[in-house]
């Protein structure tokens, strides 16, 4: 379990002091992975350095399975780091040493006996699928097979975690895709805990089992992936989804006529994605809807719909078609009405 | 004139050979002196490994200073020390200690500017997996800078040829040495052209052999 506690990280350049990150607080589960997702200059790399101490925090705690880190001498710590594994957006690995040599480098700074590297070492490529890359200079990989030796390299030594710094937003599409399903992998295979840094929506959404967001420096919002993605809170997540949850048309306008209706949002969350709501509540009570737009979406394996709904009718007959929703178990938003 | 060639041969070869032990030694002890002058003023540096800002700063300067006197008046200033290791002043054994010492604080700069090339990403990532700052320096920084070192230190070669010729002058025998008691003082041009001609040669040979082992090295 890693424990971050009243993390705080301030640079000093010439002209000011930068906060970066500010009272920091997050709790990570063993075999998690765990997204922080920020836009640039959101302070998300500082704090994926502060975890492994490649920055030093200006103050706080950063307690794994129960050591703090913060407080450990040299020599403890980079014996900690060799259960830290980190993945890097622009892979850092050592041009002048073959894909073998890069995946071996933990493993021989930890002066593992060379007959147990060979071994490590082709089980990794094995996990990583590069045994025909192995005497390859990583020149001549594609940034996929860099991100995989920088994964390998991250498995060498048996972490407990891997912490991941944008590492496939240097990758196109399909590439990402197979790196985060490696990454996935891992997970369940070998119960590493992963902490995934990202700018990337989608990212957090098929990786992640839970995320925190974070603004200047602070965290805005954390919680369970599917949470925040049914229900975001701020809008800094509602800026994150906004390619995925239904936005509402500047051009829908009511009618301002006697006739009342009411633009409402409504989430779907598991069952009630799948069974037919809508059409029970047009049975019993009596309103029209019109779906103005909407999505459903599977979030690890979990369904997820998003619709935007106007609702016309009498006042009465709308209030309680959006009472036998919010009986149903759908999160609902009213958005624009001319009720009053 | 082959008789001519072949005298002018039997004049040049022992000099050619003391340049060339005066080179050799010269370069390897300013190499080791330089190596390690480099290496701490690299990690020395603001956020880097091994920060320490008040020793980088003086050293800086040192070598800066040392950088700035004449290498002509260095090898007089430096005389009393080479008695003390060699026991004389004058030959070319003698030569190898201003040589190696005019030519450190270069090294250390040559040095100093190829591992400052390294990607930081890398040093990094070795940290991240725990590597101690010997691990650093010497399985990161300087394999990676391999190719850059050795173009470096081949610019110290011919450098500390060309000054183990100003070593001549007074007294540090080899091809200097040669060129200016016969083809200067003594008028004899062919002498001198000669000397020349030799050196050009071995100037080349040197860069050619330096590019050769850079090439082979890089795996960029």
């Amino acid at each position: 379990m890693i424990e971050i506690r009243n993390l705080n990280k301030s640079y000093i350049t010439q002209h000011a002091r930068v906060e970066a990150l500010r009272n920091i607080n997050l709790t990570i589960q063993k075999g998690e992975i765990f997204g922080i997702i920020g836009l640039s200059g959101a302070g998300k790399s500082s704090l994926v350095r502060c975890i492994n101490l490649l920055e030093t925090p200006t103050s706080g705690e950063i307690v794994i399975d129960g050591k703090d880190l913060t407080q450990l001498k040299q020599a403890q710590l980079r014996e900690v780091r060799r259960k830290i594994g980190m993945i890097f957006q622009h892979f850092n690995l050592l041009m002048n040493s073959t894909v073998f040599d890069n995946i071996a480098f933990p493993l021989r700074i930890a002066k593992t006996p060379e007959t147990e590297v060979q071994k490590r070492v082709h089980e990794l490529l094995e996990i990583v699928d590069l045994i025909e890359k192995k005497n390859v200079y990583p020149s001549q990989l594609s940034g996929g097979q860099k991100q995989r030796v920088g994964i390998a390299r991250a498995l060498a030594n048996h972490p407990d975690i891997i912490l991941s710094d944008e590492a496939t937003s240097a990758l196109d599409p399909t590439t990402t895709e197979s790196i985060l399903n490696l990454l996935k992998d891992i997970n369940t295979r070998f119960g590493i805990t992963i902490i995934v840094i990202t700018h990337e929506m989608p990212v957090v959404k098929k990786l992640c089992h839970k995320v925190a967001i974070l603004e200047n420096g602070i965290i805005v919002e954390q919680g369970s992936v599917i949470d925040i993605f049914s229900d975001p809170g701020t809008s800094t997540s509602k800026k994150f989804l906004k390619d995925m949850i239904a936005e509402l048309p500047d051009h829908i306008l009511l009618d301002d006529d006697n006739h009342h209706e009411e633009i409402i949002r409504a989430a779907f969350i598991g069952k009630s994605a799948e069974e037919p709501i809508i059409s029970h509540m047009l049975k019993c009570i009596d309103v029209d809807a019109n779906i103005l737009t909407g999505s459903i979406e599977s979030i690890q394996g979990y369904q997820i719909g998003n619709l935007l709904i106007k609702l016309s009718g009498s006042r009465e007959s709308i209030l309680s078609a959006i009472r036998f929703l919010d009986q149903s178990g759908v999160r609902t938003e009213v958005l624009k009405n001319n009720v009053e | 004139m082959l008789n001519n060639l072949l005298n002018l041969w039997e004049l040049i070869f022992p000099s050619l050979l003391e340049t060339l032990y005066m080179v050799l030694f010269s370069t390897l002890f300013s190499v080791i002196l330089g190596f390690i002058l480099g290496i701490i003023l690299v990690i020395t540096d603001k956020g880097h490994i091994w920060e320490k800002p008040h020793l980088n700063k003086v050293l800086g300067s040192i070598i800066n200073v040392a950088r700035s006197v004449p290498f002509i008046i260095l090898i007089i200033a430096i005389f009393p020390l080479s008695r003390l290791i060699v026991g004389t002043t004058i030959g070319s054994t003698a030569s190898i200690v201003p040589l190696s010492i005019a030519a450190a604080p270069f090294v250390a700069r040559v040095i100093e500017a190829s591992l400052k090339e390294v990607n930081w990403g890398v040093i990094e990532a070795s940290i991240s997996v725990g590597a101690t700052i010997p691990q650093i320096i010497f399985k990161v920084m300087i394999p990676e800078a391999l190719p850059s070192l050795i173009l470096g230190i081949t610019l110290t070669v011919i450098n500390i040829l060309g000054y183990s010729a100003m070593a001549g002058a007074i007294g540090g025998g080899g091809l200097g040495d040669l060129a200016i008691r016969y083809g200067y003082q003594r008028f004899q041009t062919e002498v001198l052209i000669a000397t020349i001609v030799v050196l050009v040669v071995l100037v080349e040979f040197i860069q050619i052999v330096g590019n050769l082992l850079a090439k082979k090295f890089n795996k960029r």
